[in-house]
């Protein structure tokens, strides 16, 4: 630094330091507790769809939530709309990564017009290990 | 002994600070590092911090920024430089709306870790190389560099420095795969001609005169390329990009990173020690 002669830390510095200290303590203590703690679950996807009238299309909101203990990849779910007993439309939401105990959000919007008795099933659910 | 002027630390970190920045702007926009703090395991992560810590001991030990520094000294600063690092990491991950309320605590926690580390070693650098009449601007360092150990960690924070930014990408990946064994050999003589060339053949700054004769030449360059090997190696596995590969892909892939990791293994090692 730009002066030789050592001067004693003023309290900025000792604030910057203490955080810094509780930072390292805390990360290494939490990585520790996640690795003890870890178990070798797969993902497990736990999905809820709601219609979503704000739309003027017939849109239905996608929550995707990770109940597993790894990440999951290249998510794709698949969904069927069935009117009048029938399978009336498909549609497929693809997400990049679903994260550990972590929610997506997604919507899926179809071009058929909404009736009563209609019903959305999941047709099914892939993705990969990272 | 006096105390130091608050004006003063103030203004070091706001080096420090810049310095991050300047050296992790490309990491903090890249979505591949974003991805591995929620996909790396937690023993990966505990590694990469421990790791970046001893760096950065090793590198505010020789950089000279206090000729008289003890070990309390340098502790003190790498701490306050991961500080530093773990608060413009959050603020700007918070701010490109890349961690959230909606995330889950480890995903958060992840994310943050992996880009505080990478911001850490940029702090490091920018206190020490962005001073008005610091060691490492416009000044010729008279004195040969003293020691293997100190070769080693400057050219390793080079090396991390400079093939960080595209280290995480699948371009890495995908230009090993494409690349023959002919493609290969030419890259190793390339890193390795580079590398001479910036070490004694081009007045770089930082590099002085060299007296050691053809032996020791080729010793700083086998050195200087083993570190960045070595560097893009440890690379390529936090990031995920060695497991489930084969053999030659792992080997293709090392070599590929290792021309930007060279590059920063002796460019780097000059500008920053």
């Amino acid at each position: 630094m730009e002066n030789q002669e050592k001067k004693e830390k003023n309290n900025l510095e000792k604030v910057i330091f203490y955080i810094g200290l509780f930072v390292l303590i805390a990360l290494i203590g939490y990585l520790s507790y996640q690795w003890s703690t870890k178990e070798q679950k797969p993902p497990s996807l736990e999905v809820v769809t709601t219609h979503d009238p704000s739309f003027d299309q017939y849109t239905f909101k996608v929550e995707t939530k990770n109940t597993g203990q790894e990440t999951a990849k290249s998510v794709n779910i698949s969904f069927n709309l069935y009117q009048d007993g029938k399978i009336a439309e498909s549609s497929v939401l693809q997400m990049d990564y679903v994260p550990v105990r972590s929610k997506e959000q997604g919507w899926v919007s179809f071009s058929k017009k909404r009736k009563s008795q209609d019903s959305l099933t999941i047709g099914s659910i892939s993705f990969i290990k990272p | 002994m006096a105390t130091r002027k608050i004006s003063e630390t103030i203004k070091e970190y706001g080096r420090g600070v810049v310095g991050g920045l300047l050296f992790s702007l490309p990491l903090l926009y890249t979505m591949e590092v974003w991805w591995t703090g929620f996909i790396a395991s937690p023993e990966k992560l505990i590694g990469f911090v421990v790791f970046t810590f001893l760096l950065l001991l090793g590198y505010n030990r020789h950089a000279g920024m206090h000729p008289d520094a003890t070990i309390t000294d340098i502790l003190h600063d790498s701490v306050e430089e991961i500080a530093l690092a773990f608060v413009v990491a959050f603020l700007f991950l918070l701010l490109i709306n890349k961690i959230g309320l909606t995330m889950s605590f480890s995903e958060i926690a992840g994310k943050v870790i992996v880009e505080s580390m990478m911001v850490a070693i940029g702090v490091s650098v920018g206190t020490a190389q962005l001073g008005q009449k610091s060691g490492g601007s416009g000044q010729q360092k008279e004195k040969e560099k003293n020691g293997l150990f100190e070769m080693i960690v400057l050219a390793i924070c080079g090396g991390i420095l400079i093939s960080s930014s595209v280290a995480p990408t699948e371009e890495i990946l995908k230009i090993a795969i494409i690349s023959e064994a002919p493609h290969l050999i030419a890259m190793v003589t390339i890193s390795i001609l580079i590398s001479g060339v910036i070490l004694f053949f081009s007045d770089f700054r930082g590099s002085g005169s060299f007296k050691g004769g053809t032996k020791k030449m080729i010793l700083h360059l086998l050195i200087s390329y083993l570190c960045a090997l070595i560097v893009s190696l440890l690379m390529l596995w936090f990031f995920g990009r060695i497991e489930g590969f084969s053999f030659e892909v792992v080997l293709a892939e090392v070599v590929v990173l290792a021309i930007p990791a060279t590059l920063g293994a002796s460019a780097g090692r000059l500008l920053i020690g």
